[in-house]
C-alpha cells in the first residue's frame, strides 16, 4: 500500500515538480490503513503459501501488498504501448491465484505467457532508460500489483526488481541497501547463517560444487608439505573446510599442519564479527577432533579488497600457501582497474594454487540508457535462473531460501539502483575473469580426473537438473539444466 | 643364489643367510597342525624361503599357457587338464611329500617397506593385492562415490557397502552423505558440549585415578596402575614411529598447562614441569613410571611402550599419545551414573554405582591432596575447562581425531564397558550415550586400513 502511494505521489511530482513529503518518507511505512491492507495481503496470500505466514518481514515487504481495495484507482493509462501484454487494467485481482470474489477478466492473459515478467520487467527498463515518466509509472504500478515476494519465481523477481527499479528512479539506491542491509543484519546470528548457508548445501550444490573442486586442487597442490597456509576469501563461511579437514586427517601419511586465514570484506558490521568468531572456535574445536593441528584467524577488512595489505597476512615462506577466492573477485569494484591490482596482488604471493569460484554471469549493468538495459536484461537472466534452482532445490515453505532470496534481492538493488564504483555483485563470466587472471601472471591449472570424478559423484548426491561441464577457457561449469552457473577453476603463478 | 628347479619365475634366498641354505630348522612340525599357523602379515617366519617376484610375474594372471592354443591360466593344475582336450600327455603335479619350505614373497618396489626380507608377507596372493593396492594403478572405479581401488576384490567389498552407510551425530541426525555430515558435525551444537563435558569428565577422572586407580585397575590389571585398558597401552607401541607432529603438540601443550598453573592437569600426566612433581607423586599415573624418569609426555610414552609390548602381542595401528587418552576414555565412560562428571572416566568400571562413591570420595581426597594451588586451581579450573580450549581439551579432543580408525579395537577391548557407556566423540556409533548400532565403526575401520586415496574421492555416496 506504500508503495501506491508513493507512486501516485511520485506520479504527482512527476507533474508538479514538487517534492511530496511522502515521498521522502518512505521510513514511514507502517501506518494503520496499511495494517488493514497487510491483514487482507496475509490472506490471500495464506492461503497460496504456507511459509508466507511469516511475521518476521521486512518492512519492504509490505510495500507488494495491495489488495483490491485499492483496485478502484484507475492510473492514467497510456495508450502507446508497444507491448500487447499491457492491457487495461482492470478492478479485479491480479494474482494469478485469485481469490477475489470478483470473476477475473477473460482476457486478462499476459499472466500467464511464460515471460510476463520477464517483459514487463524490460518494458520497465526500457522506459527508465528512455526516462519516459509516464509509462514508467504505468508499468511500476502495474509490477506493484503483480509482484509478491511470496509466490511463484516470477512474482518474486518482479518483487525485488521493482523494489530495485523504484529505488533508482526515486534515487534511493544507496539508502534502500543500506536500509536493507542493517534489517537483516539485525537477524543475522551464528545460528541463522548456520542453518542457511548448511540446508542450502543441502539441497543444492550451487555452493559444494565449488568447495569440492576447490579443495581438491589445494589438496593435490599442497601434497607433502608438512605445514600448509590457507588465505581464505570467501563468502560461505568456512564450510569449505571441515571437508578438507577431513581429508587432511585421514591421509595415510602424515598429517600436516594447516594454518587458515579467513579475509571477511564489506561494510564493517558487528553481527558478521560476532558470526566468525563463533565460527572460528568451531572450526578449531572440529579440528581438534579430527586430530588436524590447525590455527585460524580471521582478518577484517573494511572497504575494498584491492586494497587489502598482504604483508599484514603473515604470510610464512616455510608453509605452503593456497588462495581459495570464492565468489570474492566480484565483490571487487569493477571501476578502475580494482581487480587487476587484486589479481596482481594474489599472484604476488606466489602461492602454489589460487583457486577461484565465481557465479557465471555478466551483470556489469551500465549507467543508463542501451547499456542499462542489457545489463538490466542480464541480470534478470540470472537471477532467473538463481531462483528457479532455489526453488526447485528447497521445500516450498522454506525460511532458508526466503533469507537467500532476500539476500538476492539486495544484490539486485545494489545492481540496478546504486552506484557502479561501490557495487560488490558485479559478476563477470569465466571468459572475462580468465583474460584477467591471465592478464595478471598466472596459469591455469587444470582439474585432475580424480577431483572431477568426485564432482560428478557430488552431483549425483543431489536432484536431477545439475551437471558439470568443461569451461573452454579454464575450469569447470555447475550446469544448471545445461545453463552454466557457477565456474570453479584453478591457477598459478 | 640357487634357481631353483620346475620355478623359471622366481629368485629365491633363504632370511637368515644369502649365501647359504640354513640346514637346521628350529620349528619342527613333525605331524602336520590341522590349522595353519598364521604369522603376522610382515613378520614372516625367519626360516622360511624367500621368493622375490618381478612386477611383472606378480600382476601376471595367466603364467601358465598352452602351446597349442595359447589359452592362459593361472594354475598349472588347470593347463594339465587344458591339455587333455588336446590330447597331449599330461600330469597333474601331487603334492610334494616331502616337508614343503614355507614361501615368503617380498615385494618388487624397491622403497616398500616390505621389499625388506624381514618384512616378507607369506601369501602370493597377499603380496599380488598389496603390490596392486599399493604400488599399482587404480582400475576399478565405485560408481557411487568414485572412490577408487586396484584390487577388483576391494572395489566389490566396497560398492556392496557403498551408500548404505549412515552418518549420525551426536544430535541425533542422520545422514546419508558423508560430507554433509562432516559439515554438520563441524558447526553443530553436540560438539560444542561435547567437548566442554569432556574436558571436565576427563580431568576430573584423571586426579582420581591416582587413588582411586588402583582400586579400580587392580581388579583388572593386577595392581599397575595405568592409565587405562590394553588398548590404552598398546597404542604407545605405536606412538613412536607414528604421528611424531603430534607429540611435540602434545608435550608444547602439557608444558604450556603447566606454565598456566592448571597443575591438576599436568600432574595427572605425568609432566611434572618443576613445581608440581610433588603432586604428581600422589598420583600414581605419575608415580610410578613417571616418577622415574619423569619428564615429558615423549617418556611417558617410552615407559608404557616397555610395559605395554609384554601385556599385548597384538600391534596397533599407529596412535597418538591422545589417541590413548581418548581410547581411554572411552573405554570407561560411565555415562550412565553421573553424566557431569563422570562419563569418560578411565578404566573399564565394574559397578557404576560403586564407582561414584569412590570417584566422589577420590576426588575429594584428590583435590585434597594436592598441593593447595592445585587444588584451589582445581576447583576453579574446572570451570575454565569446560569452557576454554585450553590444553588438555585439545589433547583429549586431539585423540578424537583417532577414534575414527580405531574404535574396531576398542570394541575389541572394552570388555567390560557396555555400549552405553563408550564415548563416541565423532558421535559415529549410536546416538550420545545410547546403544545405538555398531555398524559404523567397522566400516570406519575398514575403511581406515584401506588406504586413502588422493583428495576427496574417499567420500562415500550414500544415495
Amino acid at each position: 500500500m506504500d508503495t501506491l502511494f508513493r507512486l501516485v505521489s511520485f506520479h504527482q511530482q512527476q507533474q508538479q515538480q514538487q517534492p511530496d513529503p511522502s515521498l521522502n518518507s518512505t521510513t514511514s511505512r507502517t501506518s494503520s490503513s496499511s495494517r488493514s491492507s497487510r491483514q487482507n495481503y496475509y490472506h490471500y496470500s495464506h492461503q497460496e503459501d504456507e511459509e508466507c505466514f511469516n511475521f518476521y518481514m521486512d518492512d519492504e515487504d509490505l510495500s507488494s501488498s495491495s489488495s483490491k481495495h485499492y483496485y478502484q484507482y484507475q492510473p492514467h493509462v497510456s495508450t502507446n504501448t508497444t507491448n500487447t501484454n499491457t492491457t487495461t487494467f482492470s478492478n479485479t485481482t491480479d494474482y494469478s491465484y485469485s481469490f477475489s470474489p470478483t470473476p477475473p477478466i477473460p482476457d486478462f492473459n499476459f499472466e500467464f505467457s511464460p515471460n510476463w515478467s520477464h517483459n514487463l520487467l524490460l518494458e520497465t527498463a526500457r522506459a527508465v532508460a528512455e526516462n519516459n515518466r509516464t509509462r514508467l509509472h504505468h508499468l511500476l504500478w502495474m509490477l506493484n500489483e503483480l509482484s509478491s515476494p511470496y509466490g511463484d519465481t516470477d512474482q518474486k523477481l518482479v518483487a525485488y526488481f521493482l523494489q530495485a527499479l523504484f529505488s533508482r528512479v526515486t534515487d534511493d539506491g544507496d539508502r534502500t541497501y543500506r536500509t536493507l542491509a542493517s534489517a537483516s543484519e539485525k537477524t543475522c546470528s551464528f545460528e541463522s547463517t548456520r542453518k542457511t548457508v548448511l540446508k542450502f548445501q543441502e539441497v543444492s550444490p550451487w555452493t559444494t560444487f565449488g568447495h569440492v573442486a576447490s579443495n581438491g586442487a589445494i589438496l593435490e597442490a599442497l601434497e607433502g608439505n608438512p605445514k600448509l597456509h590457507i588465505l581464505d576469501i570467501s563468502n560461505t563461511y568456512c564450510t569449505q573446510w571441515p571437508t578438507l579437514l577431513e581429508a587432511l586427517a585421514t591421509r595415510t601419511d602424515e598429517t600436516p599442519h594447516l594454518r587458515l586465514t579467513t579475509v571477511v570484506s564489506g561494510r564493517p558490521n558487528n553481527s558478521v564479527h560476532r558470526v566468525m568468531k563463533e565460527i572460528g572456535a568451531r572450526m578449531e574445536k572440529f579440528a581438534r577432533l579430527m586430530g588436524v593441528p590447525f590455527k585460524f584467524n580471521v582478518v577484517h577488512h573494511a572497504g575494498d579488497l584491492s586494497d587489502l595489505n598482504f604483508s599484514e597476512l603473515n604470510i610464512k615462506h616455510d608453509e605452503a600457501l593456497a588462495v581459495n577466492c570464492v565468489n570474492a573477485l566480484h565483490s571487487v569494484s569493477a571501476a578502475g582497474n580494482n581487480r587487476d591490482t587484486l589479481i596482481s596482488s594474489l599472484q604476488a604471493l606466489q602461492p602454489r594454487i589460487i583457486t577461484v569460484v565465481e557465479e557465471e554471469a555478466d551483470l556489469d549493468v551500465g549507467i543508463d540508457g542501451y547499456e542499462f538495459v542489457k545489463g538490466f536484461e542480464e541480470c534478470f537472466r540470472w537471477f532467473r535462473v538463481y531462483f528457479e534452482a532455489l526453488d526447485e532445490s528447497f521445500v516450498k515453505t522454506s525460511n532458508e531460501r526466503l533469507m537467500l532470496e532476500r539476500a538476492a534481492g539486495r544484490a539486485v538493488v545494489d545492481l540496478v539502483a546504486c552506484s557502479p564504483a561501490e557495487s560488490v555483485e558485479r559478476r563477470e563470466t569465466a571468459a572475462r575473469w580468465s583474460a584477467r587472471l591471465h592478464g595478471g601472471g598466472l596459469n591455469a591449472v587444470a582439474f585432475s580426473e580424480e577431483v572431477c570424478d568426485d564432482v560428478r559423484a557430488l552431483l549425483r548426491r543431489y536432484k536431477e537438473g545439475w551437471s558439470m561441464a568443461q569451461c573452454s577457457d579454464a575450469g569447470i561449469f555447475l550446469s544448471w539444466k545445461d545453463t552454466p552457473v557457477v565456474w570453479a577453476s584453478a591457477w598459478r603463478p | 643364489m640357487q634357481m631353483m628347479p620346475g620355478d623359471p619365475f622366481s629368485l629365491s634366498t633363504s632370511i637368515g643367510a644369502f649365501n647359504q641354505e640354513q640346514n637346521t630348522n628350529p620349528n619342527p612340525k613333525p605331524n602336520p597342525p590341522p590349522k595353519k599357523k598364521r604369522n603376522l602379515p610382515g613378520t614372516p617366519d625367519p626360516d622360511a624361503e624367500v621368493i622375490a617376484l618381478s612386477p611383472k610375474t606378480l600382476m601376471a594372471t595367466n603364467r601358465f599357457i598352452c602351446e597349442i592354443c595359447n589359452k592362459g591360466f593361472q594354475r598349472d593344475q588347470n593347463l594339465q587338464l587344458h591339455r587333455r582336450g588336446h590330447n597331449l600327455p599330461w600330469k597333474l603335479r601331487q603334492r610334494s611329500n616331502k616337508e614343503v619350505r614355507k614361501k615368503v614373497y617380498i615385494c618388487p618396489e624397491q622403497t616398500c617397506v616390505h621389499h625388506d626380507p624381514s618384512r616378507a608377507l607369506g601369501d602370493l596372493t597377499g603380496i599380488k593385492k598389496h603390490f596392486s593396492r599399493k604400488h599399482g594403478e587404480k582400475k576399478w572405479k565405485c560408481e557411487k562415490c568414485s572412490k577408487k581401488y586396484a584390487v577388483q576384490s576391494d572395489w566389490k567389498a566396497h560398492t556392496k557397502t557403498c551408500g548404505t552407510r549412515e552418518y549420525k551425530c551426536d544430535c541425533g541426525t542422520l545422514f546419508s552423505r558423508k560430507d554433509s555430515f562432516i559439515t554438520h558435525r563441524a558447526f553443530c551444537d553436540a560438539l560444542a558440549e561435547e567437548s566442554a563435558r569432556l574436558t571436565s569428565v576427563t580431568t576430573t577422572n584423571l586426579n582420581f585415578k591416582s587413588e582411586e586407580g588402583s582400586n579400580v585397575m587392580n581388579s583388572q590389571h593386577g595392581g599397575i596402575p595405568q592409565f587405562g585398558p590394553h588398548g590404552f597401552r598398546l597404542d604407545f607401541n605405536g606412538m613412536e614411529q607414528q604421528q611424531r607432529p603430534r607429540l611435540p603438540e602434545i608435550v608444547q601443550m602439557a608444558q604450556a598447562n603447566a606454565l598456566m598453573g592448571s597443575s591438576s592437569m599436568v600432574s595427572n600426566f605425568g609432566v611434572p614441569v618443576g613445581s608440581n612433581s610433588t603432586s604428581a607423586a600422589n598420583l600414581s599415573l605419575s608415580s610410578l613410571p613417571i616418577g622415574k624418569r619423569g619428564e615429558t609426555v615423549v617418556d611417558l610414552a617410552t615407559i608404557y611402550n616397555c610395559e605395554g609390548q609384554n601385556k599385548q602381542s597384538k600391534p596397533a595401528s599407529p596412535m597418538s599419545a591422545t589417541a590413548l587418552l581418548q581410547k581411554a576414555a572411552q573405554m570407561g565412560s560411565t555415562r550412565s551414573t553421573n553424566p557431569s562428571i563422570f562419563s569418560g572416566s578411565f578404566g573399564a568400571v565394574n559397578s557404576p554405582s560403586s564407582q561414584t562413591t569412590t570417584l566422589n570420595n577420590n576426588n575429594a581426597v584428590m583435590l585434597g591432596s594436592n598441593n593447595n594451588a592445585a587444588a584451589t586451581t582445581a576447583g576453579t579450573d574446572y570451570s575454565s575447562l569446560t569452557h576454554s580450549s585450553n590444553s588438555f581439551d585439545q589433547l583429549v579432543m586431539q585423540t578424537n581425531g583417532q577414534l575414527q580408525s580405531e574404535p574396531v579395537k576398542l570394541k575389541l577391548h572394552s570388555n567390560a564397558v557396555e555400549h552405553n557407556l563408550t564415548r563416541d566423540f565423532l558421535g559415529v556409533s549410536g546416538g550420545g550415550g545410547g546403544a545405538g548400532p555398531q555398524f559404523l565403526p567397522q566400516e570406519l575401520a575398514k575403511f581406515a586400513s584401506m588406504g586413502s586415496p588422493m583428495g576427496l574421492s574417499q567420500f562415500t555416496s550414500n544415495q
